[in-house]
């Protein structure tokens, strides 16, 4: 078939133009697409950082809002002498604390009569320890690329530890204003600050009272002294609180760079305020533990002493936990940095 | 594309006309406004969804705690400031920043009727009653995302 009378074809300078054209305009295509893509991936990644955060927001405040003030309170951070970088450095920053169980299912142990009314002594079974960890595993790898990030890792208790309040009519407990008051335990308010780790050590132990004396018939029925007393029912072939705390930390949150928490007290002293901060080789060693206040609501060792709020351990229990952390998308090169204030259940001066 | 008639009867090939550019512009650019309006309000749609994930958290932080921890890169951005607890009118205390990715303003207001205790001696005020309303903006709008209001207890010499 012959071409058309005067239809010519495309001319070398057409098409050299057409084709340049055609070639800018799909540049200009492909980068806007690769820069569209870009900005939607960072946004669905920064969404996704954001809902995470939530979901530890929550889990993170649902611990908090449980605190028991009774029971000591932790705060450490462990610096890592790994200075290879193509390892974690592993450098730790920790709370740990004892929190009241969701489940605090008591169940009547005894009841006992006495001046016509009746008593109930339960075992208490409604305290965890629980610790939230960040641990720095930044490393990098063999070809260069550096691996940001770390993990913040959450861990509860599982054996329940019991123990059971002293119970009787032979009530031998400290006089307080022509009173006796027997109520006395004080359930891990103190822990051993020998030096770093040791209170890591007694919390192996499992025994919520061990300053007491196993046996004691001082504040307790004579004739179950040795059954019920005022040490915690454990098993000494049991797992430790400690290492169970460790041994059961799960991943809460992933790619978590610069992290730092500061516990400020409830009488803002500068002494109670704790600050830790961590990255390789700038992690501190620092262990802060904060004694719980007495389970009897007393601001000193015994009933007789001046009962004064500024100088008590209840003055000085945290007020205000503060986190910071960062969010990293690697592929992505996309950071998002996090602050969040939990207020802790609160301890008021008696008025 | 046309073929415009010449005297000779043949066909000869001149380009487009200018109605059909005018279409075809016309016709791009609804496309691109399409797609840019679609990719807009996607990040829209992903700012509000960010705003409900931590928005009212960020209200509550803030709230909660006028001087939050944040990243040493941040911290010239929040423009902490303090007031005096014994002020004999009514105090309104503004803190403004940025921060989890959001523009925060957070007001605090207290009047002479919210003082509710001072010094025997000195007449210093030594607690009052403040109320604090935190409103969270997205940074690529300026939209409101969340507002939290509440009132507490300020106490001389505590945090």
């Amino acid at each position: 078939m012959s071409a058309p009378t005067g239809e010519r074809g495309v001319t070398l300078l057409e098409l050299m133009v057409s084709i340049t054209l055609a070639l800018a305009l799909t540049t200009m295509a492909m980068v806007a697409f690769f820069s569209i893509r870009k900005l939607v991936s960072r946004a669905e990644s920064k969404l996704a950082m954001h809902a995470s955060t939530q979901t530890i927001y929550h889990a993170l405040h649902k611990t908090m809002a449980g605190l028991q003030q009774t029971c000591a309170f932790v705060v450490y951070s462990k610096a890592n002498t790994e200075v290879d970088t193509s390892k974690p450095p592993n450098d730790e920053i920790s709370i740990v604390f004892m929190r009241g169980k969701e489940d605090t299912q008591d169940f009547q142990y005894f009841t006992e009569s006495y001046a016509g009314q009746s008593y109930k002594a339960t075992m208490n079974s409604d305290l965890l320890w629980e610790s939230w960890t960040w641990k720095d595993e930044t490393y990098t790898k063999s070809d260069g690329t550096v691996v940001s990030g770390g993990t913040l890792y959450s861990a509860t208790n599982s054996p329940v530890r019991q123990f059971s309040l002293p119970w009787g009519t032979s009530i031998s407990g400290q006089a307080y204003n022509g009173q006796k008051f027997d109520l006395l335990p004080q359930p891990r308010r103190t822990l051993d600050t020998t030096d770093m780790t040791s209170w890591q050590k007694t919390l192996n132990d499992n025994q919520y009272f061990p300053d007491m004396t196993a046996g004691s018939k001082d504040l307790f029925d004579p004739t179950l002294a040795t059954v019920y007393n005022r040490k915690s029912l454990y098993s000494a072939s049991d797992i430790g609180d400690w290492e169970e705390l460790v041994y059961k930390r799960s991943p809460a949150l992933t790619q978590v760079s610069a992290f730092s928490m500061q516990v400020i007290p409830h009488d803002g002293s500068a002494a109670g305020t704790v600050l830790v901060q961590g990255s390789r080789s700038t992690t501190p060693n620092q262990t802060k533990i904060y004694p719980g206040v007495w389970l009897d609501g007393r601001l000193a060792a015994t009933l007789s002493s001046a009962q004064t709020f500024s100088s008590s351990d209840a003055a000085k229990r945290p007020k205000l936990l503060r986190f910071c952390f960062t969010l990293t998308d690697t592929s992505l090169k996309f950071s998002q940095s996090f602050s969040f204030s939990f207020l802790l259940p609160g301890l008021a001066p008696p008025l | 594309m046309t073929n415009s008639s010449t005297s000779s009867g043949a066909g000869i090939r001149c380009g487009f006309t200018f109605i059909e550019v005018i279409c075809i512009l016309l016709v791009v650019t609804f496309g691109l406004i399409g797609v840019i309006g679609l990719v807009s309000h996607g990040l829209i749609v992903a700012q509000k969804s960010q705003g409900t994930c931590t928005g009212m958290l960020t209200a509550v932080t803030v709230a909660d705690d006028a001087k939050p921890l944040l990243p040493p890169d941040m911290q010239t951005s929040w423009n902490y400031v303090t007031y005096d607890l014994n002020s004999a009118g009514a105090v309104t205390n503004t803190i403004v920043g940025f921060i989890n990715g959001y523009y925060v303003k957070r007001v605090e207001t207290t009047g002479p009727s919210d003082i509710i205790a001072t010094d025997k001696d000195t007449g210093v005020v030594q607690t009052r009653s403040v109320a604090v309303a935190v409103d969270v903006y997205d940074t690529l709008g300026g939209l409101l995302v969340a507002s939290y209001s509440t009132r507490f207890i300020r106490q001389r010499g505590l945090p």
